[in-house]
């Protein structure tokens, strides 16, 4: 009963990719990488893709790729190598297998390596939270308690993909509108925004928008006033919430709001 | 002036980010050197293996840091309650790729690892374990080039990359096994 189980184990086994599968393959059969005994390695490994395409799972194309490397392998060991100068050794056709496997190999134990160092926050811990940075920010502006992130512009993109990803979510509205806003103006309406909140979430920016066309021009809007030092985005650490924060940064901004012309 | 290693104690408590040997030799007081701090910093740790202590000053990111012994594990996670994900070995492997190759494309991962990276590299991005460091302008469509974070040395608890064994010295110490004939 147990060895029934085991062959159940193994065959559940799902190989990501056919690398992973041939080393598996080549382990298991407990032979020399080098001297690869391909028909008994292609046998196997045709059957494992047998068994996968029987229940019903989708192969990647690459494990075919491979499939067809290996029957091409197999057959050029078999034939007798072209013509070749007098002492001339003809080049082993299961190197182009060899070499990828052995890196493949070598990252496979250098990630199992990393695997095992002791892992911050899962093996060993330091003390508090994350990090922490004062923000460079006008004296009148501080957040109260914000942990503060060092951040990227992926995380600005991600933050725009996923306020356009609810938008969408809560139905795609088609409308036709005379209406043509100008980026000018969203410029002018973040600025009133800000200058009243003087700190929001990006997300926040949501309910100043009717569209697609201008939740696109409120990031655009955004881009520009950090470009020009009146507002500053930060990330909260706590990367999940809700994106990027906006800021409100020069106080002298404040004064002249209007300077600007977008149109 | 209190004694020199309480000092560093003290700043290695504050800390948020690990410190390096200069920064806090900078900070003390002229005439301390770096060499004092990790003569300090040495004996802390052998006061604290003695004293069985909580924790110890680990050499990371180029720095030190105070960090629990990891003995106390199960303890830390009971009062944390969210331990990150464990990453996947596919995603191990991508970041090892990453870590040996940097700056590496994409499609270098995926010749490596022989199949596609696109979902592991997205995790590790958004794990900030790896970020997009620049471009390959010489190529069509200039494609993005990976390299690991500061954070990754941190997570590892490596000092740099350099503190990570060659993917020579790897591929070399875990021979293949020999055909057995009979």
């Amino acid at each position: 009963m147990n060895a029934a189980h085991e062959d159940l184990n193994l065959k559940l086994e799902i190989y990501e990719g056919p690398l992973e599968l041939l080393l598996h393959l080549i382990k298991r059969n407990e032979v020399d990488i080098h001297d690869i005994p391909v028909s008994l390695i292609t046998a196997q490994y045709l059957e494992y893709i047998e068994y996968i395409e029987s229940i019903n799972l989708d192969l990647a194309g690459d494990f075919l790729v491979m499939a067809a490397t290996l029957a091409h392998i197999k057959s050029k060991m078999l034939l007798p190598a072209d013509s070749l100068e007098a002492g001339e050794q003809p080049e082993d056709p299961r190197l182009e297998l060899v070499r990828p496997l052995l890196e493949y190999s070598a990252f496979q134990t250098a990630a199992e390596n990393v695997s095992m160092r002791p892992q911050l926050n899962r093996d060993v811990f330091v003390r508090g939270g994350v990090g922490s940075e004062t923000l460079d920010l006008p004296e009148d502006n501080q957040p109260e308690s914000l942990m503060v992130a060092k951040s990227s512009v992926y995380e600005l993109v991600k933050a725009w993909q996923d306020l356009y990803a609810r938008r969408t979510a809560e139905g795609l509205s088609l409308k036709f509108s005379m209406e043509t806003v100008t980026i000018g103006e969203k410029l002018v309406q973040i600025r009133a925004f800000l200058l009243s909140v003087k700190s929001a979430h990006f997300r926040d920016l949501a309910g100043l928008d009717k569209n697609n066309y201008e939740l696109a021009l409120n990031f655009l809007a955004v881009l520009e006033l950090a470009r020009t030092g009146f507002l500053r985005l930060y990330q909260d650490s706590d990367v999940d919430q809700s994106g990027p924060r906006l800021f409100l940064a020069d106080p002298a901004a404040r004064e002249a709001p209007e300077k600007l012309d977008y149109r | 002036m209190p004694p020199l290693k309480t000092i560093v104690e003290g700043l290695l408590f504050v800390s948020d980010s690990a410190v390096s040997e200069e920064t806090l030799s900078q900070i003390v007081e002229e005439g301390v050197s770096p060499e004092d701090v990790l003569q300090v910093i040495e004996e802390l740790n052998e006061e604290y293996e003695i004293r069985n202590r909580a924790f110890a000053i680990k050499r990371v990111a180029g720095g030190f840091q105070l960090r629990t012994r990891e003995e106390l594990a199960p303890y830390c996670l009971r009062l944390k309650k969210n331990a990150p994900a464990k990453l996947s070995k596919a995603a191990m492997e991508t970041l090892a790729v990453v870590a040996y190759r940097q700056p590496v494309l994409r499609a270098e991962i995926e010749k490596i690892r022989g199949v596609d990276a696109g979902g592991t590299i997205r995790l590790l991005l958004d794990r900030n374990l790896i970020r997009i460091s620049s471009r390959r302008e010489n190529l069509p469509g200039r494609p993005m080039l990976y390299s690991t974070t500061g954070k990754f040395l941190e997570t590892f608890e490596l000092d740099s990359l350099n503190s990570l064994p060659t993917i020579e010295e790897i591929g070399r110490i875990t021979p293949p096994k020999r055909l057995k004939l009979f």
